[in-house]
């Protein structure tokens, strides 16, 4: 592990947004604007079935209806959705290449600078392939681990193609499109995504893992994420996102719903480094995604762990519905806001069955302008019979301009219940600051290395790899913090 | 009744939100009377209070409580408020309360009522709080059943001025109390304690904000709550901290204690701050009475229903406790009382 | 090696607590400095540290003949100036080895020295933990976080073995400390004598000098050195309390 942190400590010296480069390939857009021809023709587009236009058509129209909400902690001007673009592909999509070779060797090259595995090149540039660890030629073996195992990874345009069953029978089933506005947005526009079936009894033999990147101008990029784990199965599941550079804000708003049978477990981890924006408070994206998992049945777990050090603003509660008995959520995140970013974020559990089980352990870190804020609702349901809650939120404020903000509701309607939160906010304090110093560490080293220490218990959530990036992020994202 | 004749011998009383001046003494150099009196004798100061929180009610009720400079009485003023055939509209009543520097005062407000009319008490207390000045304040909401209680509290405080309230609520179909509670001078200190005591469909809602406005202030929340039976009692405490609030110290604490499943707690305890050199903290917790802690005083051989009403007295004992015996000794039955309605061993 | 001269330091709000220090430790040297509590010990380590609480209002401190004042807190390190704390900070979450090897190998950097590697390092820490009898658990906690007060000195004490200062300043190390604890740390401490290198000892109490053994002990009092002397001063201050040589003075 100490070889890891000093690596991350020796790279981390390049301290600006690391991929904020555009790169320049031919693609695929519908003009900006939105309209029930729009949502027609990018259903068309993707050769959808009758009964996904349908659906999509239905979402825009109760999206009509609603109004924009304004009860976050979070300041920005009214978005105007009639200026974003909701398609934009590159054209290789008609015709997908079959193997690397044939990949646009521009879009490999990007892939490469922002120091994404192979694997994921490979799924990136729409190779059938999805993840391979260590080597190309392992990609093919895996292709195969993943069939023989029965497992389904693939992109959500595929799935609603070739396994429009599965689609019809749980999209929509965890959040609606009455939710809230932005699913509702998704809902009728969604472009695509990441579709998962692990079959009953399947330990997935590896981590699926997806990178998003928002690269055309004025577009949004709304994917929708389907994640559903049959009796007795487990998958974990990593997530990264990055932007490039703009001066304008884009804005992401994707929906992620999980769902867990009966001992079922779904892990599922995000290192979300969109661009946040330069230190001016200029650009960045608007990171505003419903996420929500649903433990169906009994004994099933969902742990959601987040690494939030991107984004002009997040706005995010990844959520558990703990329906089955003795289900399990989690909720582990670090999110930093430096500069001028924004964070809302949080969690919501919601104990439904008997002897279900949550964890929430959140750590904000504000800096510079920064204002982040810990939104979240334990609720008890008169069902929830011996339910457990221990919600730990800690603030940590660097520098007298940033705000730190915590904001949980605890809802208890059953008396076996039992419910505990703790939470404290501070600055970093002077004494570990100069104790560090004193033992020869730089400041900003120092303010790194206490900031890590903060968010260890989140950052041991993660798998390994991501651990050793979210670091990096950290340090990366604390660049200007002091003065 | 008895109890409240306790209280009444040595009390002011307001009866539907009229102040009678008790023909007992009221402890030296304090000054009591109604609003209307006030707006004659103290127009200034009246104004100048009243300009701080526009109240659109009908307006003729009220005291105004003067305590002047360097006063310091060991006595606890005592105030009683009693509903007895009220009018429907409600009884509403408007309080200034002034500290004057280096004051030491401790006020008890008790309200009660009688009758099955369904009643209400409105209320708006404001208090100011001078430098150097200390209040100790307590309230006890034990109003009948039938009633419905809305009180807002303002408080501000200057440097160096230190504000301790205790509110206790047994009573009351319905009660909403919202404290504001501003720290405009450095060194300020507040402690704001609230207990809920609620059972049948009794609802306690208590919603408290406090501004750290200045330096080196120092606040701290302690709310708890026992719901019985079909009760809901619901605690959102906030604590801001501006800019100019460095070195705040602010703490909250919500816990409560669920007795039937048909009950309900709900608790936010809330910080919003805009500066980095502060320590906060709260935490919350909701359950139902501890099983080690019942099972070992069942071991030592104390029946079920009595072990619970230890640990209920146990609960509310730090609460109590705070409170200057003299008025411990006045609410503390009512309090007992209540608690005996509720261990009565539905819960397990 | 360390020259303090008419050192006056004062404090936020309160009046001089050092009115003019002067001291001289060569290489090699040990130097006891014992005195009352409020003497003004502390913040002499404090303020040779870098502790920016403290305002200095005259005087002038070098370090290997360059100013001390004018560096900050890990120039002073990287120069090899080490301060064992009298409260050690507590970092949790941050991991005791981890701590170590960072701060060495910013040190060795700053210095243009080959950093350690892993495997290295770990080799390297073993050695000294043994020296001190501590147990290699140690490494894997987080820094002083949970440790017992004796815990504590000892990663103080391990911490100045790994990096090897030119001078070590021990503030009230033996403060709360068992005599096994205490022994310890004496070990770890003399271990490191060597003609290039010195110690200050800051102590209320003369029971540690018996283990390390000064070549210099000055009294503090009322932020002044009032009287120096050889390692019996410390002997006749146990003796006869520190009473005597206040008053005298006044």
């Amino acid at each position: 592990m100490s070889a890891e942190q000093n690596t991350i400590l020796a790279a981390a010296v390049q301290k600006s947004y690391e991929h904020g480069f555009v790169t320049d390939i031919a693609s695929d857009t519908i003009p900006p604007g939105l309209n029930e021809d729009v949502i027609r023709l990018i259903s068309a587009k993707k050769n959808e079935p009758e009964f996904m236009l349908e659906w999509r058509l239905q979402a825009y129209r109760y999206w009509l209806t609603m109004t924009h909400p304004n009860w976050a902690f979070v300041k920005f001007p009214p978005v105007d959705f009639q200026s974003i673009a909701y398609y934009s592909a590159p054209k290789l999509d008609t015709d997908r290449p079959k193997s690397l070779d044939e990949v646009d060797p521009k879009l490999l090259e990007t892939y490469e600078k922002l120091g994404v595995p192979l694997h994921e090149r490979a799924r990136l540039a729409g190779v059938a392939v999805d993840a391979v660890f260590d080597s190309v030629s392992v990609a093919t073996t895996f292709k195969e681990t993943l069939a023989k195992a029965g497992v389904i990874f693939c992109s959500f345009s595929d799935a609603v193609r070739d396994y429009p069953e599965l689609v019809k029978k749980y999209l929509g089933t965890v959040v609606s499109y009455r939710d809230n506005f932005y699913a509702a947005l998704n809902s009728a526009v969604f472009s695509d995504g990441s579709f998962v079936f692990i079959p009953k009894g399947v330990r997935c033999p590896m981590e699926l893992s997806t990178y998003f990147r928002i690269n055309a101008a004025n577009t949004g990029q709304f994917e929708r994420t389907l994640i559903i784990a049959e009796e007795g199965s487990y998958v974990s599941y990593l997530e990264g996102c990055t932007a490039p550079m703009r001066d304008e804000n884009q804005l992401h708003a994707a929906v992620v719903e999980l769902i867990a049978l009966e001992d079922a477990q779904i892990k599922y981890s995000t290192v979300q480094n969109w661009y946040p924006g330069d230190e001016n408070g200029k650009g960045g994206i608007y990171n505003f995604v419903t996420k929500r998992g649903a433990c169906r049945g009994a004994r099933s777990k969902i742990s959601w762990t987040q690494i939030e050090t991107g984004s002009a603003i997040t706005w995010k509660y990844p959520s558990v519905i703990l329906q089955g008995d003795e289900s399990v959520g989690e909720f582990y995140s670090v999110a930093l806001t430096n500069h001028y970013q924004q964070a809302d974020t949080g969690t919501k559990m919601v104990h439904l069955g008997k002897n279900t089980k949550s964890t929430i352990i959140s750590k904000g870190i504000s800096a510079g302008q920064g204002q982040n804020a810990y939104r979240g609702l334990v609720r008890v349901a008169p069902t929830a019979q011996n339910a457990r809650n221990y919600t730990q939120c800690d603030s940590l404020l660097i520098g007298e301009k940033c705000g730190a903000h915590t904001f949980p509701t605890i809802e208890v309607k059953n008396n076996s219940a039992k419910v505990e939160h703790e939470a404290s906010t501070s600055r970093i304090g002077e004494d570990q600051l100069f104790y560090c110093q004193q033992r020869g560490l730089r400041e900003e080293d120092a303010i790194s290395l206490i900031v890590n220490g903060f968010c260890k218990q989140v950052f041991n959530e993660l798998p390994l790899e991501f651990a050793v990036e979210a670091q990096k992020l950290m340090e990366v994202s604390l660049e200007g913090a002091v003065g | 009744m008895k109890l409240h004749s306790l209280i009444s011998t040595k009390a002011l009383s307001v009866v539907n939100g009229e102040l009678f001046m008790p023909s007992a003494d009221l402890p030296e150099g304090l000054l009591v009377c109604d609003l209307q009196s006030a707006f004659v004798t103290h127009p200034d100061k009246v104004k100048k209070m009243m300009a701080k929180f526009e109240d659109t009610r009908n307006l003729e009720n009220g005291l105004f409580i003067f305590i002047p400079d360097d006063l310091v009485i060991d006595r606890p003023l005592l105030i009683h408020y009693h509903a007895n055939n009220p009018p429907r509209e409600g009884i509403i009543i408007r309080n200034l309360i002034y500290c004057g520097k280096r004051s030491q005062v401790t006020i008890l407000e008790y309200f009660s009522g009688e009758g099955d009319v369904a009643y209400s008490h409105n209320r708006v207390t404001q208090l100011e709080l001078d430098e150097h000045s200390q209040l100790n304040h307590i309230h006890h909401q034990n109003e009948e059943d039938s009633a419905a209680h809305v009180a807002e509290i303002l408080v501000e405080q200057s440097a160096h001025s230190s504000y301790h309230s205790t509110s206790f609520s047994t009573g009351a179909k319905s009660q909403q109390q919202t404290w504001t509670i501003s720290l405009l001078g450095e060194d300020a200190r507040c402690l704001c304690r609230g207990m809920s005591i609620v059972n049948k469909a009794q609802q306690s809602n208590y919603h408290v904000t406090i501004h750290h406005e200045a330096r080196a202030c120092f606040s701290d929340q302690q709310f708890k709550a026992i719901a019985d039976e079909k009760a809901r009692a619901k605690y959102t405490g906030k604590v801001v901290v501006q800019s100019t609030g460095l070195q705040t110290t602010a703490h909250q604490q919500s816990s409560n204690l669920l007795l039937s499943s048909n009950a309900e707690i709900v608790t936010c305890p809330e910080l919003e701050i805009y500066t980095d050199e502060v320590k906060c903290s709260h935490g919350a917790s909701v359950g139902e009475l501890d099983s080690e802690q019942l099972f070992y005083l069942q071991s030592r051989g104390i029946p079920t229903d009595q072990a619970k009403e230890i640990l209920l007295h146990a609960f509310v004992h730090d609460h109590l406790d705070s409170v200057s015996p003299d008025i411990q000794s006045v609410i503390t039955p009512i309090i007992a009382n209540k608690l005996s309605q509720m261990s009565g061993g539905k819960s397990q | 090696m360390l020259k303090i001269e008419n050192l006056h330091v004062g404090v936020k709000g309160k009046s001089e607590i050092l009115q003019g220090i002067n001291l001289e430790v060569n290489p090699g040297e040990i130097h006891a400095i014992m005195g009352p509590n409020g003497s003004g010990k502390s913040t002499l380590s404090s303020v040779l540290a870098g502790r920016d609480d403290y305002t200095i209002s005259a005087g002038t401190v070098k370090f290997d003949n360059s100013d001390l004042l004018s560096l900050s807190p890990e120039e002073r390190a990287i120069k090899g100036l080490f301060l064992a704390f009298q409260y050690p900070v507590e970092l949790p979450g941050v991991n005791n080895l981890y701590f170590l090897k960072s701060a060495l190998n910013s040190i060795r950097r700053a210095r243009g020295e080959a950093e350690f590697d892993a495997l290295d390092f770990m080799q390297f820490v073993k050695n000294k933990l043994k020296e001190l009898e501590m147990d290699e658990a140690f490494l894997q906690r987080a820094v002083n976080h949970g440790f017992s007060g004796g815990e504590k000195k000892r990663n103080e004490v391990l911490q100045m073995m790994v990096l090897e200062p030119k001078l070590a300043i021990l503030d009230e190390t033996d403060s709360g400390l068992d005599i096994d604890a205490l022994q310890a740390v004496a070990k770890g401490v003399n271990s490191l004598r060597d003609p290039s290198r010195s110690f200050i000892v800051v102590t209320h109490y003369q029971r540690l000098l018996d283990y390390i053994v000064p070549d210099f002990v000055h009294v503090l009092a009322n932020g002044r050195i009032i009287k120096s002397g050889g390692k019996e001063l410390a002997l006749e201050l146990e003796e006869k309390g520190y009473g005597w040589l206040v008053d005298e003075k006044v």
